[in-house]
């Protein structure tokens, strides 16, 4: 009898503890599918933005790619940045539809907070915080995948380079790419924050004036 | 002499070419009222309150708040207005992923005022509508009379002069809404004009105020 009442008494603990908010939750619920997924597509190409921008900064300092034509250093230039600028774009149009996803998801709980007083800045402010938030999360999560990479393959790019040259130019050139590497890592969360938070912006506050 | 709070002149809605709700209605309401709507199903009760909060706009004629038009007032201004007309819900409209307190306090939230101003001020209000035991509990684990004290709870939070009841007893039992009708007419008694929606016959004999029936897309008014 004793333990049937215990457990009986633990099975309540959980349930009292269960019903008791752990924080303060967020106004408009993130909890939905599509941040998860944005957290992980985002992380993803952030992820290849850091790899490819620093690769190329370190190939680019090779001594190699210094006696290309200068036809062909222009070619993989504008490819490369093409590239970059082709996933930047990607970030922009998934947020973009997160965003719309988001507000027709969470559709009643505006309409409700319009109702209770709230104006569309304050509205607006909240989705963008939410994806300015995945932006910022993603973004250094990505870049800290990619930069731990990029020390990975580091050795191996330059050893690829170093089967024209001798061991002490891949030294050298080394050293300046790992700044760069660096320089990217910080640059990088920032680029996708910006680019998160200027897409979310716009889209609610488009879609914030036509159907509020 | 109390002034006028509310104001509709010569009211006209309609939801389709086939479909009137509404057919040149006037009226006056001032400070302090408190009216019961009644009428049919379907008569266009709830649509009546979406009038007087502005949440939606007559296909023609006018409803003064205050004196002010509200459909000279451009949408993304009218958040000015709602702070200052409280609405409950039929269907309470809590936020399920937010706490009973959160959920109250919403209104405050919205007005970007600090938590640290108005903690206080919800915790009473909370205790005064005897939920003080479902402070940090989500409203999906309330019974439905609690949900609905959450609810008014949540509207009178900011003070509002105007108070908006969509059949507020609906969903609870006799003794429920006794303790319901009686929170409004206290709210009321502290001088909020009280507009409740109801087809609860029961409850409008417990109260005395004037009625207001819908019936024949126009009103008609019995006085208290």
């Amino acid at each position: 009898m004793n333990i049937i009442n215990k457990v009986i008494d633990k099975s309540e603990a959980k349930r009292v503890m269960k019903q008791l908010a752990p924080k303060p939750g967020s106004i408009i619920s993130n909890t939905n599918f599509h941040s998860k997924y944005l957290f992980i597509v985002i992380s993803l190409l952030s992820y290849l933005i850091t790899i490819l921008l620093t690769s190329f900064v370190i190939l680019i300092g090779q001594p190699e790619f210094s006696a290309l034509s200068i036809g062909m250093i222009q070619t993989s230039i504008i490819s490369w940045v093409t590239l970059i600028l082709i996933i930047f774009a990607i970030i922009a149009y998934i947020i973009m539809y997160g965003t719309h996803t988001s507000i027709i998801y969470n559709r009643n709980t505006i309409n409700l907070l319009i109702q209770l007083g709230a104006s569309n800045n304050f509205v607006i402010s909240k989705i963008m915080y939410t994806f300015t938030k995945i932006g910022l999360t993603a973004g250094l999560t990505g870049s800290f995948a990619g930069l731990i990479t990029i020390i990975f393959i580091n050795p191996f790019l330059l050893q690829i380079s170093g089967l024209f040259n001798n061991i002490t130019d891949v030294v050298v050139v080394s050293t300046n790419s790992v700044y760069a590497q660096y320089y990217i890592f910080m640059l990088m969360p920032l680029f996708i924050i910006v680019i998160c938070a200027i897409s979310s912006y716009l889209t609610v506050k488009r879609l914030v004036r036509k159907y509020y | 002499m109390a002034n006028t709070l509310l104001s509709l002149e010569n009211v006209y809605h309609r939801y389709s070419i086939s479909r009137d709700i509404f057919n040149d209605i006037s009226l006056n309401i001032q400070e302090g009222d408190f009216y019961f709507i009644t009428g049919s199903s379907g008569a266009g009760k709830t649509t009546f309150l979406k009038l007087l909060s502005s949440s939606l706009k007559p296909t023609s004629g006018s409803v003064l708040f205050n004196g002010v038009n509200l459909n000279t007032i451009p949408q993304n201004k009218l958040y000015h207005i709602k702070r200052k007309i409280g609405f409950v819900f039929q269907d309470f409209r809590l936020l399920p992923h937010l706490t009973t307190y959160e959920n109250v306090a919403l209104p405050l939230k919205v007005q970007n005022r600090k938590e640290k101003s108005f903690k206080k001020d919800v915790v009473e209000l909370l205790n005064w509508v005897n939920l003080e035991h479902c402070t940090h509990t989500y409203p999906n684990y309330l019974s439905g009379g609690e949900q609905q004290r959450a609810a008014i709870a949540r509207a009178v939070i900011s003070t509002p002069k105007l108070i908006l009841a969509d059949e507020p007893t609906g969903n609870v039992d006799y003794e429920n809404s006794k303790k319901i009708l009686s929170l409004f007419s206290e709210m009321n008694k502290l001088g909020t004009t009280i507009i409740i929606a109801t087809h609860d016959e029961s409850l409008i004999s417990r109260k005395t105020a004037s009625i207001i029936d819908i019936e024949d897309n126009g009103i008609r008014i019995r006085s208290k």
